[in-house]
This record gives structure tokens, sequence and C-alpha cells, in this order.
């Protein structure tokens, strides 16, 4: 009898359930306390969990040389595919690892698969599935419906459950191992050498994030380098870039640098980075989240100001010394005055900077909560993270009816 | 790959959270495995709870934790093959109580099986792995003695630092009182009480705090260990399930409340071990590598 009571009522309990979890987790207190446990068993484990990473990065590489050989796809698709994705992350409130295993992923199953050009698109849909059943709630996972309508219904359940199981098999059910780049940058943002009083945690964190999430669009980088390796030069431009902004001036990395003596590598993919990173072609998924009313994130702004810094800076040194003819890419449209720069990003860093917020969305009320504890002092990207749940926790019913439509007209690739 | 054929499906030994496990026998090594079968029918394809069981399974080879050896897709469902083990902590318990008497293990085994866990953990957590559900029914332990964490399908990896996980974790017996207080920031220490909770009921042979409903569990829990004060716990009165009408009990006597409910002769180490683990602040629990230094263990650190 008991068993048949709950089989009725147990989605509505379910439902009353969640909503007493959501009130009781809301307590600052006792998540504070928490996360000072976690941290200093984090603390204790982090060298071991660093290592542990790295092994799974390196058995979960992907083959640049492979995927030229891909018949049906190349590079062009694989920038609109993951743009596509990018886009469906977005509007799914999907957590950050889940965006980057899911790119993982679907490099990965290009590296020993043949991928027709026809089902490249259902590829990136099953591997954002996979990874979003392996780290989101249970209730932020989309429905295989929603996966459908993400890509107006042009494959069938039968497809994606197919398209599913056999990525499974060939990478031998090993898909979620690949350690997804935010992993890496959590643990070093918290190690020493990223901790000092003129940096801000949880910016340096988002600046990084972004930089991560541009170079996977760039095959070369991502193909070609660890993501141990790709987080640790983004965060190191982040931090000189975030330096730059708040002394108005350009802080070099190389100089800077060179007195630690670092690895030639970490300095030359740091030259790649800068070098590939355009404001003019970011992808349109870009826009999307971190442009508020085609204002671009302050961070953002940062990053691309510090290029144009460093550009400049190149063709100076090009110039005084008359080795190359290289013609200095100024970009005065998107360069502002270092102070509004700094005042600007002043204002972003009261505001939780939530990447997803529409204007619908009331981020300043929320922003406005009492007491959330502001640990970022010794936890890096804690309250970023925190205000970035929180609100994403009030829309997860069904973000179809809550978003309205111009998230569609704004990204522009298979978008229904 | 695995032939499904490869394996004879022997007696049904048991119901995991999301699929049931078969007694198998592998026909051309002739050693027995067990085998957990997963449908796929269903609407949502592969179920997020087996390919986190995988994935992590995958990752974690430990000698106190049961390996997966492979993955058999057929038709519409999986099946996980994974080492045999002969019982599990709480049948093995239970057929030592007969009628409502209750009996303890004796304390040479109780510190092997808790040494066990306790590494099987430590691993667990180095490997930014939460399990979420430890209880007697998920340690594994076969006839050599050797005792394994099983069934992952609650399990997760954690970020660093913590996400909010779902509310579906541990059942309550085991239940941190953090968590019954309403934290959902799940994060190691709450894997800690339960290896506490699981200590107390080898010793004495049955559940410490047997709750039926959250503030029952609450209420056994400050029963036993003391309703936390500021000064035990800062800050706790102002938790939103704080209850300042609780009557004030002061901690009782842990180790003669054990004493009571074994024959074997408790010392203190034992003791002050289960109140490290047992800490109602989460932030002053034990982490598995500090319990697994401690003096109580200490023949086993020596003998390394």
């Amino acid at each position: 009898m008991m068993s048949n009571l709950t089989m009725v009522d147990s989605n509505y309990m379910n439902c009353i359930r969640r909503s007493i979890w959501n009130e009781k987790a809301s307590n600052p207190n006792l998540i504070e306390m928490e996360l000072k446990s976690h941290k200093a068993t984090i603390n204790e484990n982090a060298s071991t969990i660093f290592s542990r990473l790295v092994e799974n990065e390196s058995s979960t590489t992907v083959s640049m040389k492979c995927f030229k050989s891909q018949p049906e796809i190349n590079f062009q698709m694989r920038s609109l595919i993951f743009d596509f994705i990018m886009c469906c992350h977005i509007r799914l409130k999907l957590s950050t690892p889940t965006l980057f295993l899911c790119f993982n992923i679907i490099d990965r199953y290009c590296s020993k698969i043949i991928v027709k050009s026809s089902t490249y698109q259902l590829l990136g849909l099953c591997s954002l599935w996979l990874a979003s059943k392996y780290t989101d709630k249970k209730q932020k996972i989309p429905s295989l419906p929603t996966l459908q309508s993400l890509c107006c219904n042009q494959y069938t359940k039968e497809q994606f459950k197919e398209m599913e199981l056999h990525i499974c098999q060939s990478l031998n059910w090993t898909m979620c191992h690949g350690p997804s780049l935010d992993s890496f940058l959590d643990i070093l943002v918290r190690g020493n050498t990223f901790q000092n009083n003129e940096t801000d945690c949880s910016a340096m964190k988002l600046g990084a994030l972004i930089l991560c999430q541009l170079c996977c669009f760039n095959p070369t980088l991502s193909f070609t380098n660890s993501s141990s390796s790709i987080a640790l030069a983004c965060l190191s431009i982040t931090k000189y870039a975030l330096l730059s902004s708040k002394f108005n001036t350009f802080v070099n990395f190389e100089t800077m640098m060179s007195n630690d003596k670092p690895d030639p590598k970490l300095i030359n993919l740091m030259k790649s980075i800068l070098e590939v990173i355009n404001v003019a072609d970011i992808p349109s998924s870009f826009k999307l989240r971190y442009y508020v009313n085609d204002v671009q994130h302050p961070i953002l702004k940062c990053l691309f100001s510090y290029k144009t810094y460093w550009k400049d800076h190149l063709s100076r040194i090009e110039y005084s010394t008359l080795m190359s003819p290289l013609v200095p890419d100024y970009n005065h449209k998107d360069r502002l005055s270092p102070k509004s720069l700094q005042m600007d990003s002043m204002r972003w860093m009261q505001i939780p900077p939530t990447p997803t917020t529409t204007p619908s969305t009331p981020t300043l009320a929320k922003s406005s909560r009492p007491s959330l504890p502001t640990s970022s002092s010794h936890h890096p990207s804690g309250s970023f993270r925190r205000h970035f749940k929180r609100d994403s926790s009030t829309m997860d019913i069904d973000f179809f009816e809550q978003e309205p439509i111009q998230h569609v007209k704004r990204g522009k690739v298979g978008e229904c | 790959m695995v032939a499904p054929s490869q394996f004879k499906q022997l007696e049904k030994v048991g119901n995991g959270t999301y699929a049931t496990v078969y007694k198998g026998l592998n026909k051309t090594t002739g050693v027995y495995v067990a085998l957990k079968e997963v449908k796929l029918d269903s609407e949502e394809g592969t179920p997020s709870t087996a390919i986190r069981e995988i994935s992590l399974m995958k990752e974690l080879k430990h000698d106190n934790i049961v390996r997966l050896f492979d993955v058999i897709h057929t038709e519409n469902k999986l099946t996980l093959v994974f080492e045999f083990m002969d019982n599990d902590l709480k049948k093995f318990m239970d057929n030592r109580n007969k009628g409502n008497s209750h009996k303890g293990l004796e304390m040479d085994l109780v510190k092997y099986f808790q040494w066990q866990l306790l590494q099987g953990v430590a691993f667990c957590h180095e490997n930014r792995i939460l399990h979420r559900d430890l209880k007697p029914q998920n340690l594994l332990i076969n006839n050599r003695g050797q005792l394994k964490l099983g069934d992952f399908g609650l399990a997760r990896a954690f970020g660093i630092p913590v996400n909010t996980f779902s509310s579906e974790v541990v059942t309550l017996w085991y239940r941190a009182p953090d968590v019954l207080m309403g934290s959902r920031n799940y994060c190691t220490s709450i894997d800690i009480w339960s290896c506490g909770c699981i200590l107390a009921e080898m010793i004495m042979g049955k559940p410490l705090f047997p709750g039926s409903n959250d503030e029952e569990q609450l209420k056994l829990i400050f029963d036993t260990m003391g309703t936390p004060v500021e000064q035990t716990w800062p800050q706790v009165t102002q938790l939103a399930k704080y209850n300042p009408l609780l009557p004030p009990h002061m901690p009782r006597d842990l180790k003669q409340l054990l004493q009571n409910n074994t024959e074997e002769v408790l010392d203190d180490n034992v003791v002050d071990l289960l109140h490290g683990l047992l800490q109602l602040n989460p932030d002053a629990r034990l982490s598995a590598k500090d319990a697994l230094n401690h003096p109580w263990f200490a023949e086993y650190n020596h003998a390394n």
C-alpha cells in the first residue's frame, strides 16, 4: 500500500521536496562552512588531483591528422558546429564543464570515426547530451524532444539513442574522462602563482574561461596543445590583461615573466593565442553570451584591448629594428580609454557576472541578495559560480517558455 | 569487445539503484562475475546514472573499489560486468544477528574493514569523486575479508570548488547533519560522516542513527552527539533549520553507548576516531587521509 501511495504522488512530492531543499540550501553560512571543509580536502589532494587530470588528459587526446583525413567534414564546419553547440549550451543553461567536455567528445570521436557531414550536428548534440548527463543536475539534462527541437527535428529519437551509444562504444566508455579546461583553471587559480592582491580571482577565472572557449574554436590551438597548457596560457594572459587595464598601461607578459624563467613553450602558446583572438571574427555564440545589448562584457573588452596593446607594442619593436614589414593592426574603434575601461569593469565586478543574462532577467535585483558570502579571497571563483547557479536554478522549468524568442534571432547557426 | 554469450546468467543477487544484478559465470575463464543490467528502452537514452557509474568506475582502479571489467550492449539493455563479491556488509552483519539480539563484529575485523573503507574513500576523494551513498549495503566483501566500495550510481565528480548537487544522496541513516540541515553543496565531508556511522554500526551490530524522517534523524543525531551550540559549531544558530527550542542535550558518552552494545572491550583510540568522523560541524570533520593516519590504525601504518 505504501508503495502505491508513493507511486501516485512521487512527482508532486519531488516538486515539494525540491523547493524545500532549494529554500534550505540558500543558507550562506552553511555553504560557507562546507566550502571551508571542502577547500581543506582540496588543498590536501590538489597535487594528486592535478596529476590525475593530466593523466586523463594524455589518454583522451585528439588527432589533427585524423581530423584532416575526414572526407566530408572540415575545420570550417567544425567551427559552425561548435558555435551551434555553444548556442544550445547557453539556451539550456548547462554548466561550464559540460561545454568543454562536449567539445572534447566531439573531437575525440572525429579522431576515430569517419563522420558524414549530415551527422556532424547529430554528433554534436549527442556529445552535449552525454556531457550534460555526466556533469549536470538531473533536472538540467535536456530531454530527447528538446534535443530534437534544437535541430528542427532533423533526426529521429532512434538516431539520437543510436549515436549516443555509438559514441560510448567507440570511445570505449571513457568518453567523459577528458578533463575539462575549467577544472584546470580552478586548480591553477587557487595556486599561489596567480594569487596576489592586484588581481581579482573571479575576474581571472571568467577572463580565462572566455579565452579557453575561444581557443576551443581554433583547430590549430585545440588539436596541438594539451588542455592544461591552454588553461595555463589563458590564465597568464588574463592576469596581464587585468593588470594592464588596472594600471592603464601595457604590462608586457614577456618581460614580466622572464624573471620566473617560464617555459618558452608557454610564452609561445600565449603569443599564438593572442594572435588568434580577434574581435572581428568572434563566434556568434559569444555575442549571445558575453554581450548585453551589443555591449561587450568588460572582461572581454579588457582582453581585446590587451591584444591591441600587444600588437602596438610588437609593431613598435618591429619598426624600430626594421626587422619585418608587418603592418600594425590598429583597431581604434575597439580601443577604449583605459579609464573608462576600468570604470566599466568596476561596475561589472559588483554585479555577479552572470554571462547568460538577458535584458529581461532582473540580475540586478538578484545581486543585491543580502550577505551572500563573498569568499573570493580564499575561494577564487566561488562567488561567481554560486551566483550563476542561483540564477539558473530559478529558471529550470522550461527554458522555451521562459526565454523570449529574441535569442533565436541573435544566434546565427542552426537555430530554428 | 566481449560477446554477451560469453557469460552464463545465474541467480539474481539484488537490485541496485537503477538496475538488476545477477551472478554470472564467464564461460571461457570459469570466473564468477556480477552482471548489472540496465534497461535502455526509455525516453532518456542511456541513463545518466549508468553513464556516471561507468565513467567513474573505469577511472577508479583500486583494491578497495569494485572493478568494472566490461560493458556489453545488447538490443535494449546494457550489461555492466563487475568483479564478483560474495557478500555485502549489511547481509554479513545480519547473518550474525539472531532474532532481536544484535551482535557487532570482532574489533580486529571492524578495524580491518574500516581501514579498507577509508582507503577506498580516500582514493575516491583524491580522484575528485564523491561516492555520496556509502552504507553497509554498498560495501561489498568477499571470503578473503576484502572490502570494496560498490554501487557508484549516485557518485559524481566534484568541482573545485563545489557545485550544487541533487538532493537524492545518501540513505537517511548515514546522512550528515549539515545535509539534513539543508546543505546541497555536498563535499567530501559527507562521505566521512557516513564512514563514522558505518564504524559505529559494525561495533554495535545495529545502525547508530536509525531515523525515519529528516526531523527524527536530526533529533537522534543531536541526542547522541549533543545539540550544537555556537562554541562547538560557530554560526550554527543562524542555519535555516536550526531550532532554538531544541532541548539542549549534552553529548552522550559515546564510549559508554558503544560499550553497552558490544562484548568487545573498546579502547579510547577507536572512540576518538569515531568522534573525529562524526563531528557535527563539517569543517571540523576529519578527512579520509587524516583518519587513515589515526593512532587506532597504528599497526597498519607501521606495517607499511
